[in-house]
């Protein structure tokens, strides 16, 4: 048994990839000790599918190996980290979070999973998630292969959706960071809930070959993480373009830290969602007010906007459905999508049969016409910050739908439009759970939300809190 | 152009795929130029004249049993959901000129040999 405690598991990648280089710590004893506190906790939250220790302590060794051996590849080696369960892992059941694929097994790695290979992280499980991740639609936490995933801050709360497992294992301390993928909402919500940090990337930074496809014009794959810088570190990673995905972007991958402005020279569109609607929490509101006065205070300066008027949750909802039942077909055809457990899932192309050929290609027009008001938008604003939800984690046996039932047009906005965003930890709302704030970018300004994120985390403490678990088993 | 090379589907461990095989066991037989015209003739016709969600509504298995009154609520709840979101979708004016969805482009020629 590994003799690492809590203190060196939660720290930051940036701390724990000096120590490896160092020979401080060698890749072995973090993965073991990453290995049991997953034994350890799991059976409370749910967040692991599947534990790749065989192939974990593989990769450790080697890595220590080569550190020995004064090969060091980079500030990812020897970390271990765990992945949502639809990148696909050669050997290593892939199960997209749903019964009818339980058993399913890839030949080969996602594209992602290479390149961390590749920087020498250490996989050391595939995360729970919502199945299918939510393309066909979910009204309970439960709508998942491996049930609720429960939030390290209170097993009795979710920890969100769809990438599940990716936030509540970050929060949790289970693995050094996580891969999640995001349709709308799916890296930002568990961040915010769990008191992680998450990046959703532009809409082509990273590839997604070998990932489920959920919705293919609206799929992106990011990190959750410890801190922004971690998120920098992962994402320089796993970015640029892919011969396997002709939607990767070769848009140049220009993450250092400093590519973007001064804060003092940022203008930043404030979105202060409407915290009278049914489901918004006061507490919640406060802790995003206190955020936007910290970004103030360093100097940023942050207007009251509105944003521009067009249903973009209606076309990103539109479209959404329908890509996902397109790519879900196969389930469909064979009934196996009975097999979901989420009861209405095999009902979705009943509910969405009035959609007209005539409405999809207008909601194609209308998401083109919302990204050039977008980018009208991003001439002169550098950056929105607004809240990420409205209220803090809901109960795990709560009907999602009652328990969150506020819009999210800045959702809809940036995943229609393939935008960037960060999601940060801000403060505590009900029951000490964590609240978040989100700041969305034009496509491709990763760098500076990474920036940005690195300025608040500088200036406050939240992204270093722990949540208070503690396990019979020890 | 899908975004998964059709060599890296996913092969379940009861599909009766080989894991690795070129094409998918469901994919179908290569289309002749009559069959291939006979198909966009239809096609355009149904474009014409049926939902675009009709076929995946078709092909798609109907649930076994009916389903029990607090799920059919439901599915009603639903259905009126998608009318109200077609609705707002619809009584958006798109101006005449509006840019196109998507950018079209003919595919060059593939090299000789090549899929």
């Amino acid at each position: 048994m590994s003799a690492l405690g809590d203190d060196v598991l939660y720290r930051p990648v940036t701390e724990l990839a000096f120590q490896v280089r160092g020979r401080k710590i060698s890749s072995v004893d973090l993965t073991l000790a990453y290995l049991q506190r997953m034994k350890w906790f799991d059976s409370r939250l749910n967040a692991v599918v599947t534990a790749t220790s065989d192939l974990a302590l593989r990769q450790a060794r080697a890595a220590d190996a080569e550190v020995r051996r004064g090969r060091y590849r980079g500030l990812l080696h020897g970390i271990p980290y765990g992945a949502k369960d639809l990148f696909a892992t050669a050997g290593i059941p892939t199960t997209w979070g749903a019964v009818p694929c339980r058993n399913q097994v890839f030949n080969y790695d996602a594209t992602v999973v290479r390149k961390l290979r590749d920087a020498g992280a250490v996989l050391t499980g595939k995360l729970a998630m919502v199945e299918f991740a939510g393309g066909l639609g979910y009204r309970s936490a439960g709508a998942s292969l491996t049930g609720a995933c429960r939030n390290p801050w209170n097993p009795a709360r979710w920890a969100g959706g769809s990438s599940s497992g990716s936030g509540a294992a970050v929060a949790a301390g289970l693995v050094g960071f996580a891969l999640g993928t995001e349709t709308w909402g799916s890296i930002l919500c568990p961040a915010a809930f769990c008191g992680v940090t998450g990046l959703r990337p532009t809409y082509g930074r990273v590839s997604r070959a070998g990932v489920m496809p959920c919705a293919d014009t609206f799929d992106k794959v990011g990190p959750l993480a410890r801190s922004a810088a971690d998120c920098r570190i992962v994402l320089e990673a796993i970015a640029g373009d892919d011969d396997d995905d002709h939607t990767a972007a070769s848009e140049p991958v220009q993450l250092a830290r400093g590519s973007g402005n001064r804060a003092s020279r940022l203008r930043a569109a404030l979105v202060a969602d409407d915290f009278t609607v049914k489901g918004a929490e006061p507490e919640v509101k406060e802790a995003f007010g206190r955020a936007v006065g910290v970004l103030r205070s360093a100097g940023m300066r942050i207007e009251a906007v509105k944003l521009p008027e067009l249903p973009a949750s209606e076309v990103a909802g539109t479209l959404i459905a329908l890509e996902a039942i397109t790519n879900f077909e196969p389930f469909f055809r064979d009934g196996r999508v009975r097999q979901l457990k989420d009861p209405y899932a095999p009902y979705q192309p009943e509910i969405n049969a009035e959609v007209s050929g005539a409405d999809l290609v207008k909601a194609q027009r209308m998401r083109r016409t919302l990204q050039e008001r977008m980018r009208d938008f991003f001439a002169t604003y550098d950056v929105i910050v607004a809240p990420n939800f409205l209220s803090v984690a809901p109960t795990i046996d709560s009907d999602l739908y009652r328990a969150l039932p506020y819009a999210d047009p800045l959702g809809a906005i940036g995943n229609a439009c393939g935008l960037p965003a960060i999601a940060l930890p801000c403060g505590f709302g009900r029951d000490h759970m964590p609240a978040g704030l989100q700041i969305v970018g034009p496509p491709w300004s990763e760098g500076l939300l990474l920036d940005l994120g690195e300025l608040f985390q500088q200036r406050t403490e939240f992204h270093q809190q722990r949540p208070p678990l503690r396990s019979t088993a020890r | 152009m899908s975004r998964t090379r059709v060599r890296k589907r996913a092969v379940p461990r009861a599909s009766t795929g080989r894991a690795g095989d070129a094409r998918p066991p469901e994919a179908p037989a290569p289309t002749s130029r009559r069959r291939f015209l006979r198909l966009l003739a239809a096609g355009s016709a149904a474009a014409l004249a049926a939902p675009l969600a009709a076929p995946a509504a078709r092909g798609a298995a109907a649930p076994e049993r009916a389903a029990p009154a607090s799920v059919q609520a439901e599915i009603r709840k639903q259905k009126r959901q998608v009318t109200a979101t077609l609705k707002a979708i619809r009584a958006f004016t798109l101006p005449v000129g509006s840019p196109q969805a998507g950018t079209f482009a003919p595919l060059g020629p593939g090299r000789r040999g090549s899929r």
